[in-house]
C-alpha cells in the first residue's frame, strides 16, 4: 500500500524541507550563471554514436526554455525535467509554509514492501515511456 | 493500524502491531527504538508503549545480551567480508540508504576500503575500456574522414589508426584505475583538513574510509556515457552525508567545507588565471 501521510519528524531524520529547497535554489542559480556564460555542454556521446537520445538528452534545452519562460516547449524537450522542477517548486512552497507556521508535522510517502515494488516498476515504466518520447521528439534534433 | 519504527536517525519501515511485538521478542527491535502511529503528536520509545510491555525481553542475561546484537549492524556490508554479494549490497546501501550505512561505519583500517575501491574500479575500467575503446575503434574504422578533420585531437587519433587509438584509450583509463586510490588519499586528506574547523569526531582514517565507500559505490556508473551526469549529483550528496554521519558534523557545515570552499577556491584560481592571461596578452 502506498499512502501520503503527515507525521512528526523523528530525531536525526534528514530534513527534506531544507535539503530539496536548497537543491532547487542552488541548481537554479548555477543554471542561470551557466547560461549567462554562453558555454555549451559537450555533445551527448550516446546520441552521437547511436543516433538515439539518452535519458538526459533535451534536458539542457528544456532548462534554457524554462529560463526563457517557455514551459510548453520545455516540457516537449524533456518532460521529466519540467515535472521535477514543478515538484521541487511545490515542495519548496510547502517547506516555506512548514517553517513559517512552525508545523511539527511532515508530509511523507509511506509504502510497504508491495508498495515499494509497485513504485519501482512504475518508475521503470515511466522511464521507458519517457525514453520513447525522447526518441520520437528529439529524432534528428 | 500501521506503526512506523525508526532507530538512530534511520527509518526501519512500517509494521503492524503484531510484527513489532514479534520483533521485540526476537531482538529485531529494541526497546529504545522510536515508534509512531497516526494520531500521536510525537515519536515514543517502544518501551513507553503500553501494548508492547509484555513483549519486551526480560532483564535477564539473555535479554541483556540480545540488546547490543540488535543495535545497528556494521555497515557497509563490505566491512563484514569481501564477496560478490557484499560488493553489490554495499553499492545498494551507499546509494539508497547512506544515512544508515555511514551511521554503522565503525573505525577501522585502510585495507578493506582500498580493496573496495579496486573492486568497484574493475567493472568501471572494463566497461570504460570497452565502451570508449570500442567507440573509437568503430569511429575510425568506418571511414577516413576523421583523420582529415579539422579537430587536432581527431586528427591525432585518426593518424594512429583505429586499433592503436582504442588501445590508447583503454590504457589511459587503466592508468586512472591504478592511481585512483592515491587520488582518493589526497582527496580525503584535503577534505579532512577542510573539516578540521568543525572538530570532526573521527580521524583521517574515518574520512578516508567514508570517502572510499561513498565514491567507490558510484564508480561502476562513472564510466557509462551520460549516466555519469545522472549519478554525479547523488554521489556528492552521499559524500556529504558520509562525512556528516561519520564525524557527527551538521550536513551544512560539511557542504561548506567540501563543496562551497573548493568551488570558491576553484573560481578564484580560474579568475586569477584569466586575469594573468589577459595581462600577458595586453
Amino acid at each position: 500500500m502506498i499512502r501520503i501521510i503527515r507525521r512528526p519528524a523523528y530525531p536525526g531524520e534528514l530534513r527534506h524541507e531544507v535539503v530539496w529547497p536548497a537543491v532547487l535554489t542552488v541548481g537554479a542559480a548555477c543554471a542561470f550563471l551557466w547560461f549567462r556564460t554562453g558555454w555549451r555542454l559537450p555533445d551527448c556521446i550516446f546520441m552521437k554514436w547511436t543516433g538515439l537520445p539518452c535519458l538526459g538528452c533535451g534536458g539542457t534545452r528544456s532548462a534554457r526554455c524554462l529560463v526563457a519562460l517557455d514551459p510548453g516547449q520545455a516540457f516537449l524537450f524533456h518532460p521529466a525535467f519540467v515535472l521535477t522542477v514543478i515538484g521541487l517548486v511545490l515542495w519548496t512552497a510547502y517547506s516555506a509554509y512548514v517553517w513559517l507556521a512552525r508545523d511539527p508535522m511532515r508530509i511523507r510517502l509511506s509504502a510497504d514492501d508491495a508498495g515499494r515494488r509497485l513504485l519501482r516498476r512504475a518508475l521503470f515504466l515511466a522511464l521507458a515511456l519517457h525514453w520513447a518520447w525522447q526518441a520520437y521528439y528529439l529524432r534528428g534534433a | 493500524m500501521e506503526i512506523h519504527v525508526a532507530r538512530k536517525s534511520s527509518s526501519l519501515g512500517v509494521f503492524s502491531a503484531e510484527e513489532v511485538r514479534a520483533g521485540l521478542a526476537t531482538g529485531r527491535f529494541v526497546t529504545t527504538d522510536l515508534a509512531w502511529r497516526e494520531g500521536m503528536p510525537e515519536w515514543k520509545a517502544l518501551s513507553e508503549w503500553e501494548e508492547f510491555r509484555s513483549a519486551t525481553p526480560p532483564a535477564s542475561p539473555v535479554g541483556l545480551a540480545a540488546a547490543p546484537a540488535a543495535d545497528l549492524p556494521e555497515s557497509p556490508s563490505w566491512e563484514r567480508g569481501a564477496s560478490f554479494s557484499n560488493f553489490f549490497a554495499t553499492i545498494k546501501e551507499v546509494a539508497l540508504d547512506p544515512v544508515r550505512t555511514f551511521d554503522g561505519l565503525r573505525p577501522g583500517g585502510y585495507g578493506r576500503p582500498i580493496a573496495f575501491t579496486y573492486a568497484s574500479l574493475l567493472p568501471a575500467w572494463l566497461c570504460g575500456s570497452a565502451v570508449y575503446g570500442g567507440l573509437i575503434f568503430f569511429m575510425f574504422s568506418l571511414g577516413g574522414n576523421a583523420a582529415g578533420g579539422a579537430d587536432p585531437v581527431e586528427k591525432f587519433i585518426g593518424d594512429l589508426g583505429p586499433g592503436l587509438a582504442s588501445l590508447l584509450a583503454s590504457l589511459a583509463i587503466g592508468v586512472i584505475f591504478l592511481l585512483m586510490p592515491l587520488f582518493s588519499f589526497v582527496g580525503s586528506g584535503v577534505s579532512h583538513l577542510l573539516l578540521l574547523p568543525w572538530n570532526p569526531r573521527g580521524g583521517f582514517a574515518q574520512t578516508y574510509r567514508a570517502q572510499a565507500y561513498a565514491c567507490g559505490a558510484f564508480m561502476p556508473f562513472a564510466f557509462v556515457p551520460c549516466l555519469n551526469y545522472v549519478v554525479g549529483p547523488w554521489q556528492l550528496v552521499a559524500i556529504v552525508i558520509a562525512y556528516s554521519r561519520v564525524h557527527q558534523i551538521a550536513w551544512w557545515k560539511v557542504l561548506i567545507s567540501t563543496v562551497v570552499v573548493p568551488c570558491c577556491a576553484g573560481c578564484a584560481l580560474y579568475l586569477f588565471l584569466i586575469a594573468a592571461l589577459m595581462g600577458a596578452a595586453g
